[in-house]
Formats: structure tokens, C-alpha cells, sequence
């Protein structure tokens, strides 16, 4: 009789256990109608539309204001798009589900394991953005560098940011690297960043008067932020001396442009004074 | 609470202009041009330009240089070994002060029993390599031949001269800065603008080697007053109802004065900028058609005219002009480091705005623009100290 029982009543509980479900999840979903699926789009698009004109507004309005203002400017988009995506997503959920304080733990939950298991690399970029625009690792219109790429942050999005290289290229880079990788940041929020240009001598170069062209070089250069401080650095190399200009210019912008005036000021300058450069040394390849 | 005033004054004033430039600010819409005495009937223009070139350089501003070279000089003199041995006057970049040293110094041989040796030059050299020779050649070849057993007072009536911005412009100033270091037998007189002087500082510390170094006061309203009455008399010129702000923060004060509070506030205390703004608030009434009222002559609330939409580019060129006072179009192009079509098409452009003016092939700043143009630049991260 047992034996016989017993399937009958697990039948029965498996039953119990499936209207169950089938009721709770009827109790977190609310009924889907034409309206709300029409609403839920309309929200979609009007996000959308909204997340674009809060992009093209920032940027015009940071391109047109006085330099000092520009990253500061910049810097209010991450927080516009969680702003308005937070706002979108929780305006769908309170449009599809129930959200009794139960019904999230169970919404939570079932999130965090789907998410957990398919897109675990995306929450984990989504979580990194967050994070991100607490801690300040970078910001729109920092120029950083991580892993092999260097640019400037030109975009901030919710997977990750978006860095314009020399090469005008823009390159997508997702937040999570920042879990792993280490990101260098020239600038860090302010206009300026250190330039480093480097420059090769032979050993018998005069330094002295070396020195002194570079620095001029700084001082003269209308890219130069004078308040900052211009440094020369020298080293001895087995192939020659090595020189760095350390200097900053007035908007880090101009970086590239920077390094291509000092450069061009101080080698028209050691041409003056025929100074020798380093010469490749003379030797036999071995057999 | 004046102060707290005078602030509020300015920062009403700045703001409302930023307010209405930013509703106008488009850069397919044309700049509304600057006032300018072209409105003005002939006559009329012909008399005030007259008056104006007749105005003697402000009292206040030549009395100001005249006590501080006085104290300086005095104090070298007495004590030549150990007192500084010279004197540096700071002006507004825009503004020239060469003419009023060179007035105070006329009569120094007599009175003071001096020697005094102004710097004959009046430009920067053509070849800005030769600066240092030349400056070598009047100092320690041309002086001496007049030297005498009287004490013996250098002048260098504008040290922008002396200089350009460029890997071969500032050997002159190496040069000056060993004379001066070492040099105390001779007292100097130095004149310059603030930009200058702040940049030359920032590169090669010449405040270290320089004694006093004096920024000329800002100029109060009764000083304002009483030099610009002449014209005021002469032409007969009466005061407009001010704005509405001057009302509420001078109170009951009459037309004349708040006229003279709101230009001290608008010239920041710089007599060149004051006239400026002056000349470009007066306008002409007609007399009636039934000649009931006769025609008028008035000064109109003074205003500085708005920038026009300015690019990076530009803005190198204009803080150039300001650092250098007054330069050649190939200077200029030599020492910001581009092509001569290039700073000439730039140019072309602020000089149909109004903020660069050209006199034979001089070029510098429209002083009237100066206080706006200097917060611009400092928004742009440029650096523009102002001496006090």
C-alpha cells in the first residue's frame, strides 16, 4: 500500500510544487497587455533619444565654454547615463512586475544567478562603470592609458568607455579591465599633462649648452603652461646621452602637437651649433 | 561694505554682458560692431578726436611714476654700494607709459645733477638675433662716450622691446639681467606691462635681480573726473539717466558721478581703457524739427564691447600681443612658430572685430578690449597675473 502511496502523493506534491511556481511567478509578473508593451517601448525609445541628446548637449556645451570648464563639463555624462538608465529600468520593472518587498529578493536572486552564469562579464563591466565613477580612475576627457592603448577618454558608456587614440582611432575599452589591469591617467581631471620629449646625443655632446637650448625651447614654445614646472633630465646610455624635456602644456590636447614644437624649436637650434648626434658603433657581426 | 559694493558692482556688470552674449553667441551671426565715434557727426568727431590728442597724459598716472623713481633714486643715491640700483614701473599691457617717463626725466640733468640715457629705440629689432648686440653696443660702447663724472640713470622706456618670444629673442634679456646684477654704478629705470613681466619672471627669475618693482595704482573716479573735464567742457557734454543697476548701488548719487563710478569699474583703474570706453559712450542728439530742444551732446552709461567668438588659435595669438605690447606681423608670426599667411589670415580676422589694431605695420591690442580678452584668457588657462 506504501509502495503504492508513494508515487502517487510525490505526483502529487510535484504538482503542488508547479502551481506554486506557476503562481508566483503570476504574483511577480503583472498582466502583459498591448498598453504596456507599447509603454515599455515608447520608455525604450525615449531613452534612447534622451541618453543622445544628453551625449551631444555635454559635448557642445564642453566644447564651447572656456578650457578650465571643459573636462569638468565632460565629466557629468557617466552620471547623466546611470541616471537615466537606473530611471528607465526601474520604471519597466514597476511596469511588468509586482515589486513586493518578497517578490524583489526573488527577482534579485533569479537576476543574480542568470547573470551569474550568461553575462557575467557584463555585469561585471556594468559594476566596473559604477565603481568607476566613485573612484575616478578615469573621466571623460582624461588622457589614459591602459594596456596597450593611450587616448583620450571621449565617451563613458555603461560596458565601458570609449578612448580616441593619436591615430584618431577610437578604440572600446570595457570597465572591468579596471579589476585586472592598471590604468595610467596623464591628466587625472585637470587641463594639463606632463610631456616627456626625449632627445639623443653623442657622448662628447656639450650638455651644458644643451641644457640650455631645451629649456629654451619650454619657454618659448606657446604650448607651454609656465606655471608648471620644465624640467631636463639627462642620462648616459652605452650608445649616447640622453636627454628629457619635461614639460606641460596648456590644454593636454595639444600633447602631440606640444612635443612637435619643442622638438622642432630645439633641432633647428642644435643645428646652430652643430651638435653631434648619437652614431651607430662600428662593429663586426660575429660569425 | 564699499569693497563688498564695488565687487557686487563688477560682477552685476561682467554677468550681465555674459548673460547676453551667451543668447547671442552664434557663429553664423555677425558681431554687433563696437560704438565708435564713425556714429558722430564730422564736426563733432573732428572736435573730440581734437580734444583727446590734446589730453596730457593722466596726472594721476605721471605722478604715481614720478614719487616712486623719486623714492628709488633717492635711496640708490644715498647709499649706492648696498640700496637696489633700479626700478621697475608695471603698466597694463595695453597701455604705454614710455612717454611719461621720458616727461619726468626731462629736467633730471639740472635738477638732480645726473646723467640720464634713454634707450633710443622706438620698435623692437627688425632681427630679433640682434637684440643682445644692440643692446651691448648702446650700453657699453655708445653710453660711455658720454659718460661723464655725474651719476648715471638708465632708461628703458618699454623692455618689450628688448625681447621676443623665441629661441633667439631672449638673449637680450640674459644680457640685461647680468648689467643689472652687476652694474651698480648705474641706476635704472625699467618700464613694462604685467604680462611681460610675468612671463620674463617665469623663465628666468629677473624680478631676483631687479629692486623695487612698481605696479601703477588704479586710477579712482575723481582722478577720472578731473582729466577727462576738459573734453566735457569743451564740447559741452552732458550725462545720460544711468542703468538701472548704477541707480540701485550708487543710490542717490548724481548722473556725473555714478557716469564716473560706472567708468572707473568698467576701465579696472586704467586710464587708456577709460578713454577708450569714454569715447565710445558718447552720442549725438539731434536738435527737434521745431528746434524746441536743441541738440545734445552725452555720455551714455560706458560699456565694453563684447568678444567675438574666439578659437584656440586666436587666443595664442592675442595673449602673443599682449605679451609683446606692440609687434610687426613678422614678428609675431616668427615668434608663435607659424607661417606669415597663417598669423595674417588670423589678424585679418580679429582686426575686422576690433580687437587688434594696426598703425603702419604695428600690431596690438584695441585697449578697450583688455578686460574681457584677460578673462577670457585666464578661462583658457592662459596666465595673466595682476600686480598690486
Amino acid at each position: 500500500m506504501n509502495t503504492y502511496l508513494n508515487p502517487y502523493i510525490l505526483a502529487q506534491s510535484g504538482g503542488d510544487a508547479v502551481r506554486e511556481t506557476a503562481e508566483g511567478t503570476r504574483e511577480i509578473l503583472t498582466k502583459i497587455t498591448t498598453w504596456k508593451v507599447s509603454q515599455a517601448l515608447i520608455i525604450i525609445l525615449a531613452s534612447y533619444i534622451t541618453l543622445r541628446v544628453i551625449d551631444w548637449l555635454i559635448i557642445w556645451i564642453s566644447e564651447r565654454i572656456a578650457s578650465e570648464w571643459r573636462l569638468r563639463v565632460k565629466q557629468l555624462l557617466p552620471f547623466f547615463r546611470t541616471v537615466i538608465l537606473t530611471a528607465a529600468i526601474v520604471i519597466l520593472m514597476n511596469l511588468f512586475l509586482n515589486l513586493s518587498p518578497e517578490n524583489i529578493i526573488a527577482i534579485t536572486g533569479a537576476v543574480a544567478v542568470a547573470l551569474g552564469f550568461a553575462f557575467k562579464d557584463y555585469a561585471s563591466s556594468i559594476i566596473a562603470g559604477i565603481v568607476g565613477i566613485f573612484e575616478g580612475s578615469y573621466r571623460v576627457g582624461d588622457r589614459i592609458k591602459i594596456g596597450e592603448d593611450y587616448g583620450e577618454v571621449v565617451s563613458y558608456g555603461l560596458r565601458g568607455i570609449r578612448v580616441q587614440t593619436p591615430s584618431d582611432n577610437i578604440v572600446t575599452i570595457p570597465h572591468n579591465k579596471i579589476w585586472t589591469e592598471s590604468v595610467s591617467n596623464s591628466n587625472a581631471g585637470e587641463l594639463e599633462a606632463q610631456v616627456v620629449t626625449e632627445f639623443y646625443f653623442a657622448h662628447e655632446v656639450d650638455t651644458e649648452l644643451v641644457t640650455k637650448i631645451l629649456y629654451r625651447a619650454a619657454h618659448t614654445s606657446r604650448y607651454t603652461q609656465l606655471e608648471l614646472p620644465v624640467v631636463v633630465r639627462m642620462a648616459e646610455t652605452p650608445y649616447g646621452t640622453h636627454f628629457k624635456l619635461k614639460s606641460y602644456p596648456l590644454d593636454a590636447r595639444d600633447e602631440f602637437l606640444y612635443q612637435t614644437d619643442l622638438t622642432n624649436k630645439a633641432k633647428k637650434a642644435f643645428a646652430r651649433y652643430s651638435l653631434t648626434y648619437p652614431r651607430l658603433l662600428n662593429v663586426e657581426p660575429e660569425t | 561694505m564699499a569693497t563688498i559694493l564695488r565687487r557686487l558692482k563688477t560682477w552685476i556688470f561682467e554677468s550681465r554682458s555674459f548673460v547676453f552674449s551667451w543668447y547671442t553667441k552664434d557663429r553664423n551671426q555677425l558681431q554687433e560692431p563696437t560704438k565708435s565715434l564713425v556714429e558722430l557727426p564730422p564736426l563733432i568727431r573732428e572736435k573730440l578726436i581734437a580734444a583727446t590728442n590734446n589730453l596730457a597724459d593722466n596726472p594721476a598716472d605721471t605722478e604715481a611714476i614720478r614719487s616712486c623713481i623719486d623714492e628709488a633714486f633717492e635711496k640708490w643715491r644715498n647709499c649706492p654700494q648696498t640700496a637696489e640700483n633700479s626700478i621697475v614701473i608695471l603698466t597694463s599691457p595695453v597701455m604705454v607709459v614710455s612717454r611719461i617717463i621720458i616727461t619726468i626725466l626731462e629736467n633730471w640733468t639740472e635738477e638732480k645733477q645726473v646723467s640720464v640715457n634713454v634707450l633710443p629705440w622706438n620698435k623692437r629689432p627688425a632681427d630679433a638675433d640682434s637684440i643682445r648686440s644692440k643692446l651691448q653696443q648702446y650700453l657699453e660702447h655708445e653710453v660711455k662716450v658720454t659718460a661723464n663724472e655725474l651719476p648715471e640713470v638708465m632708461v628703458i622706456p618699454n623692455l618689450n622691446w628688448c625681447f621676443l618670444r623665441s629661441m633667439d629673442g631672449l638673449d637680450g634679456i640674459d644680457y640685461l639681467q647680468k648689467m643689472l646684477l652687476h652694474d651698480s654704478d648705474r641706476f635704472w629705470i625699467i618700464a613694462t606691462g604685467e604680462v611681460t613681466w610675468d612671463y620674463l619672471n617665469s623663465i628666468s627669475d629677473l624680478e631676483a635681480d631687479c629692486g623695487r618693482v612698481a605696479p601703477l595704482p588704479k586710477l579712482d573716479r575723481d582722478s577720472l573726473r578731473e582729466w577727462l573735464k576738459p573734453i566735457l567742457k569743451e564740447l559741452n557734454i552732458t550725462f545720460a539717466d544711468p542703468r538701472l543697476e548704477s541707480q540701485i548701488l550708487e543710490g542717490d548719487k548724481d548722473e556725473e558721478t555714478t557716469y564716473f563710478e560706472d567708468l572707473t569699474s568698467v576701465s579696472r583703474g586704467i586710464s587708456v581703457i577709460a578713454l577708450q570706453a569714454f569715447l565710445a559712450s558718447i552720442v549725438y542728439e539731434p536738435p527737434d524739427e521745431d528746434n524746441q530742444q536743441q541738440a545734445v551732446i552725452q555720455a551714455q552709461s560706458p560699456e565694453l564691447p563684447n568678444l567675438p567668438d574666439l578659437e584656440s588659435a586666436h587666443h595664442y595669438l592675442l595673449y602673443f600681443l599682449l605679451l609683446h605690447g606692440d609687434i610687426t606681423l613678422s614678428a609675431l608670426a616668427h615668434s608663435i612658430g607659424d607661417s606669415e599667411s597663417k598669423v595674417r589670415k588670423r589678424i585679418k580676422f580679429l582686426r575686422n572685430q576690433g580687437l587688434v589694431e594696426e598703425q603702419g605695420e604695428i600690431l596690438k591690442i584695441n585697449p578697450i578690449y583688455y578686460p574681457k580678452l584677460k578673462q577670457e584668457l585666464v578661462n583658457n588657462n592662459f596666465v595673466i597675473k595682476e600686480f598690486d
